[in-house]
């Protein structure tokens, strides 16, 4: 049976035929942009330029699978940059380091399940709610740590700015964050059923999903990828810094948009999400290495952005 | 005997108790904030209720007030615009940079705003045409706004406002400040306009069914368009008082006015498209919020604690909506 709404006028209803979206598009656009520059610049090909492309992703690669997981459901974040700050904020607190990590899991599941459950329960909007904890979450965070400043701990320390056989162990950061991402999502039950959720919340409670459960776990995953940003950040640059992770919040939303995930929900994955922020960080490194002015920079991510939603066709119209 | 007796009269104390319980979810949630902030200054601050602070309070409320007239409009046609803050932005520097000197003072104050709306005729296009999703499409807006600005100035901010800016943004007449009754006129103007004309109707029914609205054929693209245009031109017209009042250029303005958008509209007990209250809600959120965050600077709380304070305010105001929407 066909769909009654197909037959609104100007509604194109045009059909994904798998649950993948738009992952293919996006894996051409990375390859185009990688060959224009490695054909523009010297540098960009060189093993150095490497190491610095997979440092500069790799927070960006962490907040972003966490985005993805709620926009599968067909839900939003905006508290993601609040979170990286906050955990940052946490991690380099005078505190015995495992009191830190325990602070960090619950603020994560403290505000993850106000996300969800606010959202799935009572029906407010995504983006009302995360932009409320938002909020309130940067102003613990800049509680907690004023300035600037900090020490990592030790357990951390290690884990950025190295190199083993000239390979960054960022790159492991971002394996095993792309991993977690692909198992919860492809070989887990909460996978099918955010990928449900995001299809047709009403047909997943029909079907037995227990849809606020789902929503409120997604929730706090995505909470627990920006803390894990939140964490890589404060080790990187060797202090803690509570509004370190505010421009994430847009950039997230930009590469999971640009990796071909729908912000309706259900259609998308952790593949595209890659390579949506690989595309973000060829592009900021491209030009850089062409000298491009910064104020530039946010300027062609946002217009990116805007082409990026704006050739995705979706039925519903508004918000 | 006795119980038969007094059982009728209490229930009926009861259903009139639970009926005034129900009209007061129906107010919108800002009266309330109100009332506990005179109750809060009276006992802590009282110069702030005397008649001279309290115009102050409604000159800052004034730029605010129409922000949020703007987020009020889109919200209330199932949309939403994140791109005010960088419309502020804008506005800012277009007033206080050399672009516009020398201009006659209407145009000065004309021409940003028609900037405004043709911002807002782009997100119009991509939300209405192109149905991509407001939240992300004004996101990119917001921060392609943002970078444009800094790109333009370096990074440092522009000059100082004109005369004629700053006279609107801080001026008087007699003790009533000008700012005010341009956001006053402008607001019941627009209330007015959505209560009698065609395109109010329109806005009312996509807000509370989208789906259906087209199905009866109501020209949702067009409507949701106008609808940007219209509230990108009162975001427009609040950057301009904003930048007339504080005086001078400056790149960092507009970061937290999404967030009191946003606010204000929810205290004034509206989410997307739900809620039958009228504009007044939104004119005493606008208020509620200026005098909360005097109150807070009286008291010398740190910017921490106003963010605390301002989320839990839309956090607590939206869920009090969405409770009182399920009931009605």
């Amino acid at each position: 049976m066909t769909n009654p709404f197909d037959s609104i006028p100007g509604n194109l209803g045009i059909s994904t035929s798998s649950r993948k979206g738009g992952q293919n598009l996006a894996l051409l656009i990375v390859i185009v942009v990688a060959v224009g520059l490695t054909v523009s610049t010297e540098q960009f090909l060189s093993a150095e330029n490497a190491q610095n492309l997979i440092v500069q992703m790799t927070p960006l690669l962490l907040v972003a699978l966490g985005q993805m997981i709620v926009v599968l459901t067909g839900g939003l974040d905006v508290s993601v940059g609040a979170m990286i700050g906050l955990a940052a904020a946490i991690v380099t607190a005078p505190v015995e380091p495992a009191l830190a990590v325990l602070l960090i899991m619950v603020a994560v599941t403290v505000v993850g399940s106000i996300n969800g459950l606010t959202i799935a329960l009572l029906g407010i909007h995504p983006i009302i709610t995360t932009l409320s904890t938002s909020t309130v979450i940067t102003g613990i965070a800049l509680i907690l740590r004023p300035t600037p400043g900090g020490d990592v701990p030790g357990w951390l320390a290690g884990t950025a700015g190295r190199d083993i056989a000239g390979i960054p162990i960022e790159l492991l950061w971002c394996i095993l964050a792309l991993l977690l991402a692909l198992g919860l999502l492809g070989r887990t039950k909460l996978g099918l059923y955010i990928y449900a959720i995001g299809g047709s919340a009403e047909n997943a409670r029909l079907a037995g999903i227990n849809v606020v459960r789902v929503t409120v776990l997604s929730y706090i995953a995505c909470s627990a990828f920006a803390a894990l940003a939140g964490l890589f950040l404060a080790t990187r640059i060797s202090s803690g810094d509570a509004l370190i992770g505010l421009p994430f919040t847009l950039a997230s939303i930009t590469a999971v948009a640009l990796g071909g995930t729908q912000f309706t929900g259900g259609l998308g994955g952790a593949r595209g999400t890659l390579l949506g922020c690989m595309l973000l960080a060829f592009l900021s490194n491209g030009m850089n290495l062409l000298n491009v002015s910064p104020f530039l920079q946010a300027i062609v991510a946002g217009l990116l952005l805007l082409i990026a939603v704006g050739f995705t066709r979706r039925k519903t119209i508004g918000i | 005997m006795a119980n038969t007796m007094t059982t009728p009269a209490t229930a009926e104390r009861q259903s009139s108790l639970a009926r005034l319980g129900t009209a007061l979810l129906k107010l919108p949630p800002s009266i309330f904030v109100i009332v506990c902030l005179v109750v809060v200054s009276l006992a802590l601050v009282p110069v702030l209720t005397k008649l001279p602070f309290q115009m102050v309070i409604l000159r800052q409320a004034a730029p605010v007030g129409l922000v949020i007239c703007a987020q009020l409009l889109v919200m209330r046609a199932n949309s939403i615009d994140l791109s005010v803050g960088g419309v502020f932005i804008l506005m800012n520097y277009l007033v206080t940079s050399s672009v516009l000197h020398g201009l006659p003072d209407g145009l000065v104050l004309v021409l940003p705003v028609l900037v405004a709306m043709v911002i807002g005729a782009i997100n119009g296009f991509f939300v209405a045409v192109l149905r991509s999703s407001s939240v992300v499409v004004t996101l990119a807006m917001g921060s392609v706004l943002m970078g444009f600005v800094l790109l333009l100035s370096s990074g440092r901010p522009p000059g100082s406002a004109g005369d004629f800016i700053k006279w609107l943004g801080v001026g008087k007449i007699g003790i009533v400040p000008i700012a005010a009754i341009i956001w006053l006129t402008a607001t019941l103007a627009l209330e007015v306009y959505l209560r009698r004309s065609v395109y109010g109707r329109f806005v009312r029914v996509i807000g509370s069914n989208t789906n259906a609205a087209a199905l009866s054929g109501i020209p949702v693209a067009k409507t949701l368009f106008t609808t940007h245009v219209l509230s990108a031109g009162f975001a427009g017209l609040g950057g301009v008082l904003l930048a007339g009042y504080i005086g001078m250029g400056s790149v960092k303005i507009g970061t937290d006015i999404v967030m009191t958008s946003i606010a204000g509209v929810i205290l004034g007990g509206i989410t997307f498209g739900k809620g039958q209250k009228s504009i007044i809600g939104a004119i005493l959120a606008a208020y509620a919020l200026a005098y909360v965050f005097n109150i807070m600077t009286a008291l010398k709380f740190g910017e921490p604690a106003k963010l605390i304070v301002q989320g839990m305010i839309i956090f607590a105001a939206s869920v009090v909506a969405s409770v009182s929407n399920r009931k009605t």
